[in-house]
């Protein structure tokens, strides 16, 4: 009885682990991201969207951007094959929009920014779906 | 049978958090006797200002688009590794070697960046942080030309995690000195250039917008200066460079930007606002003069 509790236990330890690793694999999505950057642009930063879920629905980053330069977000989920929402909406220090990935009910997976002026942009990113938690990554690059 | 079940239970815990515990041995060993209190502000607020900071490299792709010649003289020297016994140098020095890295990865330079990688991989093991720093994959990349992208790509993710680690680990000073010996270095550069061209315009609008960085990077040495004593020196040493940028003025004109569709379905944002930097000739020489000074406090 002991040696089969022990051997259980062996195999639940194991089980957890599986299924720790399989819950986000956040880091393909984030590969994904850099190798839809397309040439001539450098990699910049990845902002891991996995905090978002139908709690909580909001997430916001801040980067400062340059005159003259044209910045790539390209967002990476689970839920893109699906059309199931996440909307990247670009506002500028004084918190105007700019442009969004999602407009007319669709929503695209890349935006493309040129920039006017030197400054402090917001990148909000909102989930509009009903998974418990999603899993995917978002990546900036500049060219 | 409550052994058993109490054996279980660890054995669960024990490889959900094993890695975790060898790494955090390595790096409270390293740490300075000197205690860092934590800040009075939220980590989630120094987070949030450390990712607005932009990357150096930014820096280094203006001045070759712009044509203007590598000169590694501008750089500190890879083998003055030595110098930095503190965890404090160690992280600034960490800073400074990775915007030269980038520097010389931009420029091609292999040689150059060879050097500079191994004084970055030799710094990064003393803060028990090489784990992070991938220096084969980098070397691989760094001696063949053909994969200049993805060496940038792998060096910046690399410095990324680096900064996500120290942050989580908490020890986010370390992430904050890194960042702002990394930023020390891009200005620098790009006063030095500034001052050998002719055509000087671009340079001088460059320099005037970093003000926007100084002030967050001031901001984050703020909440540190009743925390860490290392940081109230360069805090110091910080107040002649918020004087230097004083006078300089960012003016925003606000222009409905025009949002289209391009060929691939992506949303195309041009922005027509615009902004105009506000410098005279003597604030340029001011900035650089107190850019020198500080980073000469840095890399002594």
């Amino acid at each position: 009885m002991k040696k089969f509790i022990f051997i259980l236990g062996i195999a639940m330890a194991g089980i957890v682990n599986f299924s720790l690793a399989q819950d986000c694999e956040i880091d393909q999505y984030t590969k994904e991201c850099q190798a839809n950057l397309q040439d001539n642009y450098i990699y910049l930063k990845t902002f891991k969207i996995d905090e978002l879920n139908p709690s909580k629905k909001k997430v916001q980053h801040t980067y400062v951007f340059s005159k003259g330069k044209q910045y790539s977000l390209n967002i990476c989920s689970e839920t893109s094959a699906n059309q199931e929402g996440v909307v990247v909406n670009l506002y500028n220090s004084r918190r105007k929009l700019l442009g969004s990935n999602y407009s007319k009910g669709k929503y695209q997976d890349k935006i493309v920014y040129t920039c006017g002026a030197t400054g402090l942009y917001y990148i909000v990113y909102t989930y509009n779906g009903d998974s418990k938690k999603l899993c995917g990554s978002s990546v900036l690059g500049m060219k | 049978m409550r052994k058993l079940l109490l054996g279980l239970a660890l054995l669960v815990g024990f490889s959900c958090t094993s890695k975790k515990k060898s790494s955090e041995k390595e790096f409270m060993a390293s740490l300075d006797t000197l205690q860092v209190l934590s800040p009075s502000v939220s980590e989630e607020a120094i987070a949030e200002i450390m990712e607005q900071i932009p990357s150096p490299l930014e820096v280094s792709l203006l001045l070759k688009e712009t044509g203007v010649k590598y000169n590694n003289e501008l750089l500190n020297n890879p083998q003055k590794i030595s110098k930095y016994n503190s965890s404090y140098k160690k992280a600034l020095n960490l800073g400074i070697y990775g915007t030269d890295l980038g520097y010389s990865n931009i420029y091609e330079e292999n040689q150059d960046a060879i050097e500079y990688l191994g004084s970055i991989k030799k710094l990064a093991d003393e803060m028990s942080i090489g784990q992070f720093f991938d220096f084969e994959t980098i070397k691989g990349l760094a001696t063949n030309s053909k994969n200049l992208d993805e060496l940038l790509t792998v060096t910046t993710e690399n410095f990324n995690n680096i900064n996500q680690y120290l942050r989580e680990q908490n020890r986010s000073s370390q992430s904050v000195l890194f960042l702002t010996g990394g930023w020390i270095e891009a200005v620098n550069i790009l006063c030095q250039i500034e001052k050998q061209v002719d055509a000087k315009e671009l340079y001088v609008e460059k320099i005037g917008e970093q003000k926007i960085i100084l002030e967050n990077i001031s901001k984050l040495l703020n909440f540190y200066q009743n925390s860490d004593p290392n940081i109230v020196e360069l805090k110091t040493a910080f107040a002649s460079l918020e004087k230097a940028f004083e006078n300089v003025k960012i003016n925003y004109t606000y222009v409905e930007p025009v949002i289209s569709e391009g060929d691939d379905g992506q949303v195309l944002i041009q922005d027509n606002s615009t902004t105009e930097v506000v410098i005279s000739p003597k604030d340029i020489v001011n900035i650089r003069a107190s850019v020198e000074e500080v980073r000469n406090q840095i890399i002594q």
